[in-house]
């Protein structure tokens, strides 16, 4: 009687926690090698991003563009608990902390890829709006005004 | 500390200063917690109404916290500099806060 209820339990408790842990590891993985390849890909310096509006000279050739991209991202079901977990205790959730930062990352590398294809070296202006479309989804939307440097200004 | 080396203006350039190269974008965040007790005390005193202390507090924390890991970043590449600093705030999250500093690492010569 005794095994049969410890077996029960087991089945009941270990499968949907193992199934729970494997999400995790796999979720955390994925970003750590997601967050890699963005940071690498940042670090270039072909496209030089910028938030204000005069420090670059513009080649008057070449007329600006208004860049925009949109990164929706949302935390695996373990991690979620552990932030929702997180907000009882206080103190920093890192994981999300770490996942809006992926998010805003990614869309500074679409806003650079972006300019890029179209052929400018800088952008502009950047800004960043961040909103909830869903509940525990991070939007990010980064926009800015891609722009030809000129060559002579340096 | 980073903070103590570098200027930072919300401005576009530095006052008395040129701006000898533009590095980029340096940004950093934070998402903070309060936790139950406070969110409980918080739920309170919004019946009668006033600042809530414990979420002005941890927001100020996050964001001088934000604030060094934008220091950080602008060290790292190489600034003595940001200009065009930015705040922002977001929700991301049920009980949670998040914020977000970010402006241009730049290297500056007095003029």
């Amino acid at each position: 009687m005794h095994e049969i209820v410890l077996i029960l339990a087991s089945v009941m408790f270990g499968i949907p926690g193992g199934i729970f842990v494997l999400v995790a590891v796999q979720g955390k993985l994925r970003d750590r090698w997601r967050r890699q390849y963005v940071s690498q890909e940042l670090a270039r310096q072909d496209v030089l991003l910028v938030n204000t509006k005069r420090l670059l000279e513009a080649d008057p050739s070449r007329p600006p563009e208004v860049l925009a991209a949109t990164v929706v991202r949302c935390l695996d079901d373990a991690r979620h608990a552990l932030a929702i977990f997180r907000t009882k205790l206080g103190g920093e959730v890192r994981s999300l902390t770490a996942s809006t930062l992926l998010a805003r990352d990614e869309a500074m590398l679409r806003l650079k890829e972006q300019a890029r294809a179209a052929g400018f070296d800088a952008v502009l202006n950047i800004r960043f709006e961040t909103s909830q479309v869903l509940p525990m989804t991070v939007e990010v939307l980064a926009y800015g005004t891609g722009i030809l440097r000129r060559r002579d200004a340096s | 500390m980073a903070k103590d080396r570098m200027m930072v203006v919300t401005t576009e350039t530095v006052p008395g200063h040129r701006i000898v190269e533009v590095l980029g974008l340096a940004r950093g965040n934070t998402i903070r917690a309060r936790h139950l007790g406070r969110d409980i005390m918080a739920g309170l005193k919004s019946m009668v109404g006033g600042e809530i202390k414990s979420y002005t507090e941890l927001l100020t924390s996050a964001r001088e916290e934000a604030l060094a890991r934008m220091l950080e970043e602008a060290e790292d590449l190489g600034a003595n500099a940001v200009v065009n600093l930015r705040f922002t705030t977001a929700s991301v999250m049920q009980g949670a806060a998040e914020l977000f500093a970010y402006g241009t690492a730049v290297r500056t010569e007095p003029e």
